[in-house]
């Protein structure tokens, strides 16, 4: 568990630029779940898990998708904004579920479906939270299931699935080229010689 | 926004976070909206004595969130389950219970903002994570990765707008959220590793590699004002919510809730 300092700087930088894509979801959120329940908004709800799977994708080591919430979370604490230390709380929650998945599999295995599993188990963690915090138990048990549910599917999906397309593009860039993703890859195509581009 | 002349600004930053933390915790462990309004009242007073609040700050910082409040308190009265029923229409079904439970969380989440607002603030990020580096051990690699980070969230906030407008004032309009989302992502992020690369090969050739012993310019203690605090604010919220038991109105999550 040798963490490099530019893995430290980059999980760190995204991470933020995640929590910076937060802030102006979360302004979305409030509006439209009272309209429609906590059962219609909970589609959107896959983006605030975005950053693990995104992030323990690339740097492939233990805690990345952890530090990685939490990190995300803590623009909200940093620019002073809306939910501030709650979603601090929240962010912890979701942290421990997405890294769960990464550990059942020794983080050896960072294929789509375990980036899915990650945001699957991200919204239960954040689940959790919202039974003992936001009151969802008092829902009735219909609306609570299927919050449940639909929480489920928009982790693994808005978190999981985007997280992989986000990582593909982003690698296909050529500014991943030091980091694990891409270093796995060249092994597996079996060229040696690194190429240090993408600055 | 952070003003560092107030009482509240010389507390250590790792204390009043973990102090904080815990009366949100203890939030989370009530289930009735007296003892939820009174324990927010608390984070109003606090904020007024220690924290150098002015009515005007108030208006302008807390006010909005009573929207938040309506529509916390809208979704479980409206959603929420329970048998008495006061109105019904469209979708909705009103009930005696979800008004209850409404009203608390609804008070538990203004909390959630105020003791929120009270702790940011009133804290300097360097000097949060500094305290973090010293009290709890978070090791100097993290720290100060953090603190190259934190200067990160400003101008992230700007490329997005800058993103936006160049993407308008080329005549691109987003259809839906997602696609939008989508858009501006990438150019965020290769932005964010490119500059994550700089700063990282810059603080190596400055030889720093995140070694435990080093020096600090500033080294935040726990000093008597800290303890006094964490001890005023933990007493103020044990003795409302015993006030609140004692008029009866107290119950807690594990209980149940009953209007």
């Amino acid at each position: 568990m040798n963490w490099k300092m530019r893995e430290v700087v980059l999980t760190v930088a995204l991470s933020l630029a995640c929590g910076v894509l937060y802030l102006g979801w979360s302004t979305l959120w409030l509006p439209i779940s009272a309209l429609v329940g906590p059962v219609g908004a909970e589609i959107m709800f896959g983006i605030w898990v975005l950053a693990s799977p995104l992030i323990a994708f690339i740097i492939r080591k233990p805690g990345a998708a952890l530090i990685a919430e939490v990190s995300a979370a803590a623009v909200e604490v940093f620019t002073g904004s809306h939910f501030g230390l709650s979603s601090l709380l929240i962010g912890f929650c979701q942290g421990l579920g997405a890294e769960l998945a990464f550990f059942l599999f020794r983080y050896k295995k960072y294929s789509l479906s375990t980036l899915m599993l990650s945001g699957a188990f991200a919204a239960i963690g954040s689940m959790v939270y919202s039974l003992l915090a936001n009151g969802f138990g008092y829902f009735t048990p219909g609306v609570l299931g299927a919050t449940f549910a639909l929480r489920i599917i928009s982790g693994a999906i808005l978190g999981g699935l985007l997280a992989k397309l986000i990582a593909e593009s982003l690698a296909k860039t050529g500014t991943l080229q030091q980091y694990e993703l891409m270093r796995q890859r060249r092994e597996q195509q079996g060229d040696t010689y690194g190429s240090t581009s993408g600055m | 926004m952070v003003n560092t002349s107030v009482r509240l600004a010389q507390i250590n930053p790792a204390v009043k976070l973990t102090a904080h933390l815990m009366v949100m915790l203890f939030l989370m462990m009530i289930a009735d909206p007296a003892t939820s309004a009174l324990l927010w009242v608390l984070s109003i007073v606090i904020g007024i004595l220690f924290g150098g609040w002015n009515i005007q700050y108030i208006i302008k910082r807390i006010v909005p969130y009573f929207a938040f409040f309506l529509l916390v308190f809208w979704m479980l009265a409206a959603f929420g389950k329970g048998e008495h029923i006061v109105g019904e229409f469209a979708w909705f079904r009103i009930t005696e219970e979800g008004i209850y439970n409404g009203l608390t969380i609804a008070f538990r989440m203004l909390g959630f903002v105020t003791y929120g607002l009270l702790f940011t603030s009133t804290t300097d990020t360097t000097q949060l994570v500094m305290s973090m580096i010293h009290q709890y051990r978070l090791s100097p690699k993290w720290g100060y990765g953090l603190l190259a980070g934190l200067r990160f969230i400003p101008l992230f906030q700007s490329e997005l707008s800058q993103m936006k407008a160049a993407h308008k004032i080329r005549g691109f309009h987003a259809q839906g959220k997602l696609k939008s989302f989508a858009r501006y992502t990438l150019p965020l992020f290769t932005q964010g590793i490119r500059k994550a690369e700089r700063v990282a090969i810059a603080m190596e050739a400055r030889g720093f590699d995140g070694a435990k012993p080093r020096t600090y310019y500033h080294v935040p203690t726990i000093r008597r004002i800290d303890w006094m605090y964490c001890a005023f604010l933990f007493m103020a919220v044990l003795s409302l919510t015993a006030l609140s038991f004692s008029f009866g109105w107290l119950h807690w999550t594990w209980n149940g809730s009953s209007a």
